[in-house]
């Protein structure tokens, strides 16, 4: 663990404000595990892959840098991103978190922030999804012979060392029981119902892929802001890219930037990228907030607030 | 990158209009539940369940059945016409998510400070940073239980609040209660208004 600047000050299991605003998300790893047991032979595409194929020949990216089906994902970008020093470089040694029941798989809120579990979760992960995709390159359905799931060093590239079985592996026992999970339960409780699709898209990329590295929008959203798709931007829906689409179908009726947030299960600053490049293509209008005006609402704007709340 | 701060551009100029306002208080005084008495959503919360990593962080011996808290900020929605939204923003109450504080009172009608008497201190962080940056607010004293075990003067005068900041009490599950501490906020972020100019 290598040792910021300000470490004294911090908690040892405080995330960092980069860790929190690149990392939070209202998203848990729910419907990625939900997906991964009703599919076995789903191949997953492990966060960290990229960076831990580098100590071996690396094989060609199985993503199109432009998928149709699925959101943008910038391979090249992704390959040279050293994750492992900007992100884990931060994590500390600390974080005693225990599953408070062995058998549920836990969301895991925190996979995308490495404070509290990263260090210790992610190799027992890593060893599973490097063979699986291996599998997969080396196109060998003996592969699928071995039953018996030995996990091999998270480091070693081995493509002819034994590989699980998917079938005979399920998720739950991929992890032992003994897994530091954050036993975080996050629940996006609302009426999220047919949003679900929509949601899990989060899970598969990084929160800088989708804002292309950006932290910044060019808009000045507020988080109370009210969105709503514009008539150009029903018109054009079919063209638009996927993360922009989802966004897009979300907005039908006004929805503030907090709430496009929870129900896309991004964290905000990404969300308040997201919708400013799309009010700046013209697909969604940004309402005024009560704020717009000025510093803080105007008198007439309280006086309304007041007598909506009287007659509630 | 540095175009933060501009205004935006895309600003529609008829429809909805939002408001906010901020729900503090400290750590298990119950601001989710003040939100959500009200909202008309299922507040769309980020509520992790307490673990031994909070141990030593967050103090539980005044509320031992608590289980989960609000990891970020919550938020509820109340529609009070058909073109002005209300918004409802839960605090983070842990101070490691201190730093949202800023964007959630940017631009908030004011901020309802929650209070539970047995653990005043906790709510001294809210007020001042309510203060300083000169947004309205009220407390609430949520009576726990139903009652209140402290008299409200002696609660003024514990938390050394100005006279003219009101003191209500409230119980953060009813919604008429919650309405009513909202009201009595909004009126007096008017009062200090029309006082200011």
């Amino acid at each position: 663990m290598t040792t910021g600047p300000d470490d004294e000050r911090r908690q040892s299991d405080e995330p960092t404000f980069a860790d929190v605003t690149n990392g939070f998300s209202f998203d848990s790893r729910q419907e990625y595990d939900d997906y991964e047991e009703q599919y076995p032979d789903y191949e997953a595409p492990e966060r960290r892959f990229w960076t831990r194929m580098r100590s071996g020949p690396r094989p060609p990216s199985p993503y199109p840098p432009h998928a149709e089906a699925g959101p943008t994902w910038d391979a090249s970008s992704a390959t040279q991103f050293h994750e492992t020093d900007w992100l884990t470089g931060h994590a500390p040694a600390g974080g005693t978190v225990q599953r408070p029941d062995g058998d549920s798989p836990q969301s895991d809120f925190l996979s995308g922030m490495p404070s509290i579990d990263a260090p210790r979760h992610r190799p027992m992960r890593a060893p599973r999804q490097v063979s699986d995709v291996l599998r997969h390159y080396a196109g060998n359905p003996q592969a699928d012979a071995h039953d018996e799931y030995e996990a091999p060093a998270p480091q070693a590239f081995q493509p002819a060392g034994p590989r699980p079985s998917a079938e005979s592996q399920p998720m739950s026992r991929a992890l032992p029981d003994s897994a530091p999970t954050a036993p975080i339960d996050i629940r996006g409780v609302g009426e999220v119902g047919d949003l679900e699709d929509v949601s899990s898209g989060a899970s598969f990329v990084r929160p800088y892929a989708w804002t292309r590295g950006r932290t910044r929008s060019g808009l000045d959203l507020a988080i109370e802001a009210l969105v709503s798709t514009s008539r150009q931007g029903r018109s054009q829906l079919e063209m638009l890219q996927m993360e922009h689409r989802a966004i897009a179908e979300l907005c039908e009726e006004p929805r503030s930037v907090a709430e496009v947030a929870a129900l896309m299960s991004l964290p905000l600053g990404v969300a308040r990228v997201l919708l400013g490049d799309m009010a700046g293509l013209g697909v969604v209008t940004v309402h005024q907030t009560a704020s717009s005006t000025g510093s803080s609402p105007d008198l007439a704007l309280m006086e309304r607030v007041l007598s909506g709340l009287r007659r509630l | 990158m540095d175009s933060v701060g501009s205004r935006p551009q895309a600003v529609a100029t008829t429809a909805t209009i939002s408001a906010k306002i901020v729900v503090a208080g400290g750590f298990g005084v119950g601001k989710t539940t003040f939100v959500g008495s009200v909202s008309e959503i299922v507040p769309l919360t980020t509520e992790a369940v307490m673990t031994e990593a909070s141990a030593g962080h967050d103090d539980l011996s005044a509320t031992p059945n608590k289980t989960t808290t609000t990891v970020a900020m919550d938020f509820g929605r109340v529609s009070l016409d058909s073109d002005l939204i209300l918004y409802l923003f839960g605090t983070p109450g842990q101070h490691r998510f201190w730093f949202m504080w800023d964007d959630l009172v940017r631009g908030a009608i004011g901020a309802v400070v929650l209070v539970d008497t047995r653990r005043l201190a906790d709510c001294f962080g809210a007020i001042d940073f309510f203060e300083d940056r000169g947004l309205p607010y009220v407390v609430g004293l949520n009576a726990f239980d139903g009652m209140l075990q402290h008299r409200i003067d002696d609660v003024r005068e514990a938390m050394a609040i100005s006279p003219n900041v009101p003191i209500v009490t409230c119980d953060a599950r009813n919604r008429d209660s919650t309405k009513q501490t909202l009201i009595s906020l909004v009126e007096h972020a008017m009062t200090q208004r029309m006082a200011s100019r």
